[in-house]
C-alpha cells in the first residue's frame, strides 16, 4: 500500500508545488502558484462545484433507486437471490465507456429515445438530450446504482425480519416501519453505499466527458486536461490533490451526520 | 469501526504488531520480487529483437501490422503494439524519463506533439546510416529526431447535399446560413485557432485574431462534439454540413459512405505530419531504426496512401493520378500551406487550453 499508494502521491503532492515551464514540462522549486490558480479563477471553482453538486444528487438519487431493489434481493428466497445479485452485478461487467456509447445511441437526436416518442406522436420536434448535464446525471447514476444496491443488500440481509413483522404487529403502518425500524438499523450499508457511491462519483470522467455538452466540465476532466492534453502535470497534480480533500472531507462529513443519526436512532 | 467490540485489534492489541510485522515483511518481498522481475524483463527485453510501438489503434495500427510489420517479423523481428492517444503517450515517455530503460520503444506522434516531446529531451536523435531509406524524405518534413511518415492537411469538409456552392475558404463557416450547422471537435483548439487566425489575417505567431473570430463564431452555434467518431455521427445524421478535418479523414468518411465531399480552402490549408521517433532510453536502438526504415519503404508508403487517404512523404513514390486527385495536394496548394510554429504553439498550448475551456466553451 506504501508503496503502490502513498508514495505515488506524495510524489503528485511534490510535483504540486512545482512550477509549469511551457515546452519543458516543470521547474522543480516550492511554489503555492497552482493552488493560488486555482482559488482566484472563479472557473475551475465552478467545476468543483459542478462536481460536488452532481456528486451528490447521483449518490442521493441512486441511494432512492437502490434502496427498495436491495430490499427486495434481501428478502428474495434463497433460490433467486444469486440470479437477482448476478443481474445487479451484470451492467458492471460493460464498461463505462461501452456504456456511455450505449447513452449517446439511446439518447442522440435520431436515437432510439427519440425515435420512439416521435412514432408514438408524444413528440413535435426531437428532444435535446445528448450533450446535456441531465444525460450525464442519468449515465453516472446508471453506473453507480448497482454499487449502491451491493452495499446496501448485505447490510439488510442481516435485519431480523421478525423486527418489521412485530412492528406492523403493534400496529405500525409499512412506512413508519421503513422509516423507524428499517432505515436505522440499514444505516451501516447506508453510510457505506453512499460514501462509495459519492466517491465513485466525484471522480467519473468517462461519462461526462462523452455525455456532457461542451461547457460540462467535471474535475476529473480538468485533470485529465492539465496532465495529459497541455502537460502541466504542477497544476494537474495540485487539481488532483484538491479533489481529494474535497472528497474525503465531504465524505467524512456525511460519514459522521449519518453515524450520529443511526447511534440516535439505535438509542431512541 | 463504529463498535470496538467487533474490532479484533481492539480486544487483542498485541495481534496488531505480529500482523504489522508480517505484513511488513511480505511486503518487502513483493517488492523484492517485482523488482527483480521487473529488472529481469528489462533485461530480456534488451536481450531479445522486440520493439514496443505506441501508436493509435483501429485502422492505423491495423495498417502498420499489415503493411509496415510484415517484412520486420519475416526478419524475426518482434512487434508489440501499445495502443493509446497520444496524450497518455506523451506523459509516459515524460514519466519515464528519468528511467534507465523506458517501457516503449518507436512512439507515434502528429508533428506538434512530437516538437514537444523532442524540446522535452526524451527521443533520440536519429542516426540516418541506419536508416537508409531517410535519404527519400520530403525535405520539408525532415527532422534529426523523428521521420514524417504519412501526411494531410485540414481543409472543408462538406456535405454537398446542404452546401451550395462548394465552398473554397474556411471563412465560409462563419456564413450565417450555416448556423447551428458547423461541426466542431471539443479537442482540436490548436487547429480551430489556427484556422480563425488564417481568416481573420493573423499569423504563425500571433493567433490573437484568430481568438476574436472564434467568439465570433459562437453566435453562428456551431456544435461541439467530444470527439471524432460523435463528430463523423453528427455528419451522418445531417446535424452537420460543414467541418474542417484533415483530407485524409474526408477520403475515408466518404469511403464509409457519409455524404461529405473535401474543398482546398484558398487561404491555404494547415499540413500535418504524422511522425514516428525512438525514446532516449529504448534498451536496444537497431530495431527501432530497422522499424523507422520499413515505414519509408515504397509499398508500405503507397498501400498507407491508398488504404488511409495519407499522402507518402518519400520522394520515390508517386500516387496514382485518380487517387492523388482526391488525397492529395497540387504544388500550388502546398505552397500555400499555413506555416506551423511548432515553438509557438508548445509555448501557448496551455494558455490556449485555458482559454478554450474558459471562454470559447463556456
Amino acid at each position: 500500500m506504501v508503496a503502490f499508494l502513498v508514495l505515488p502521491m506524495l510524489i503528485m503532492l511534490r510535483y504540486s508545488f512545482n512550477v509549469y515551464v511551457p515546452g519543458g514540462l516543470m521547474k522543480v522549486t516550492l511554489s503555492l502558484v497552482n493552488y493560488r490558480q486555482f482559488f482566484s479563477d472563479p472557473y475551475f471553482q465552478h467545476v468543483l462545484g459542478t462536481t460536488v453538486w452532481v456528486a451528490a444528487l447521483c449518490t442521493i438519487v441512486s441511494l432512492v433507486l437502490a434502496f427498495p431493489v436491495a430490499y427486495v434481493i434481501a428478502r428474495a428466497d434463497q433460490r433467486y437471490k444469486a440470479a437477482l445479485l448476478i443481474l445487479v452485478v451484470f451492467p458492471l461487467l460493460v464498461g463505462n465507456v461501452v456504456r456511455a456509447a450505449g447513452w449517446m445511441a439511446l439518447f442522440g437526436t435520431t436515437g432510439a429515445l427519440n425515435a420512439v416518442l416521435l412514432w408514438l406522436h408524444l413528440l413535435r420536434a426531437p428532444l435535446h438530450v445528448m450533450y446535456t448535464t441531465t444525460a450525464v446525471i442519468v449515465g453516472i447514476i446508471a453506473v453507480v446504482t448497482p454499487y449502491m444496491i451491493i452495499a446496501l443488500q448485505s447490510v439488510l440481509e442481516g435485519i431480523d425480519v421478525k423486527l418489521e413483522e412485530a412492528a406492523l404487529n403493534l400496529g405500525a403502518s409499512g412506512w413508519s416501519t421503513f422509516w423507524r425500524v428499517t432505515l436505522p438499523l440499514a444505516m451501516p450499508g447506508v453510510v457505506a453505499g453512499t460514501s462509495l457511491v459519492f466517491i465513485l462519483c466525484m471522480n467519473a470522467y468517462a461519462t461526462p466527458f462523452l455525455l456532457g455538452g461542451p461547457s460540462f466540465k467535471m474535475m476529473a476532466q480538468a485533470i485529465y486536461d492539465q496532465i495529459q492534453s497541455s502537460q502541466n502535470w504542477p497544476f494537474g497534480a495540485a487539481l488532483a490533490f484538491i479533489l481529494m480533500v474535497a472528497t474525503v472531507i465531504l465524505t467524512v462529513a456525511s460519514q459522521a451526520v449519518l453515524s450520529r443519526r443511526s447511534k440516535a436512532a439505535h438509542s431512541a | 469501526m463504529f463498535d470496538d467490540h467487533a474490532n479484533p485489534a481492539a480486544r487483542e492489541p498485541h495481534r496488531l504488531s505480529a500482523f504489522s510485522r508480517r505484513g511488513f515483511l511480505g511486503g518487502a518481498a513483493g517488492l523484492a520480487a517485482s523488482g527483480l522481475l521487473l529488472g529481469g524483463s528489462r533485461a530480456a527485453r534488451a536481450a531479445s529483437n522486440q520493439v514496443i510501438v505506441s501508436t493509435w489503434g483501429g485502422d492505423y495500427e491495423r495498417f502498420l501490422h499489415e503493411f509496415v510489420e510484415a517484412p520486420l517479423r519475416a526478419k524475426g523481428i518482434q512487434v508489440l503494439p501499445d495502443i493509446g492517444q497520444p496524450p497518455a503517450r506523451m506523459t509516459k515517455l515524460l514519466a519515464e524519463k528519468s528511467l534507465k530503460t523506458g517501457q516503449m520503444d518507436v512512439v507515434h506522434l502528429s508533428d506538434t506533439d512530437m516538437f514537444q516531446m523532442r524540446q522535452d529531451g526524451v527521443l533520440a536523435r536519429i542516426d540516418y546510416a541506419q536508416v537508409p531509406r531517410g535519404k527519400h524524405i520530403i525535405k520539408q518534413f525532415y527532422d534529426d529526431y523523428s521521420i514524417p511518415h504519412i501526411y494531410s492537411a485540414q481543409v472543408l469538409i462538406y456535405n454537398p447535399q446542404h452546401v451550395m456552392p462548394v465552398p473554397d475558404a474556411f471563412a465560409a463557416m462563419w456564413d450565417a446560413k450555416y448556423k447551428g450547422r458547423v461541426g466542431i471537435q471539443r479537442t482540436a483548439w490548436v487547429i480551430w485557432l489556427q484556422i480563425a487566425t488564417i481568416v481573420a489575417g493573423g499569423s504563425p505567431t500571433n493567433y490573437e485574431p484568430g481568438k476574436k473570430l472564434l467568439m465570433e463564431l459562437k453566435k453562428n452555434q456551431p456544435r461541439i462534439y467530444p470527439s471524432q467518431e460523435s463528430l463523423a455521427d453528427g455528419i451522418a445524421s445531417a446535424d452537420v454540413w460543414l467541418t474542417p478535418d484533415w483530407k485524409a479523414r474526408g477520403y475515408l468518411w466518404a469511403k464509409r459512405g457519409l455524404p461529405v465531399k473535401t474543398a482546398v480552402p484558398k487561404e491555404g490549408a494547415i499540413p500535418v505530419t504524422y511522425r514516428a521517433a525512438y525514446a532516449k532510453n529504448a534498451p536496444d536502438p537497431a530495431p527501432s531504426l530497422e522499424y523507422l526504415n520499413a515505414m519509408l519503404e515504397p509499398k508500405a508508403q503507397m498501400d498507407f496512401g491508398e488504404q488511409m487517404g495519407y499522402v507518402p512523404t518519400v520522394t520515390d513514390v508517386k500516387l496514382p493520378a485518380d487517387l492523388d486527385s482526391v488525397i492529395g495536394f497540387t504544388e500550388e496548394q502546398r505552397s500555400k500551406f499555413f506555416h506551423v510554429d511548432f515553438a509557438y504553439v508548445a509555448a501557448n498550448n496551455n494558455a490556449w487550453l485555458q482559454w478554450w475551456n474558459e471562454e470559447f466553451l463556456a
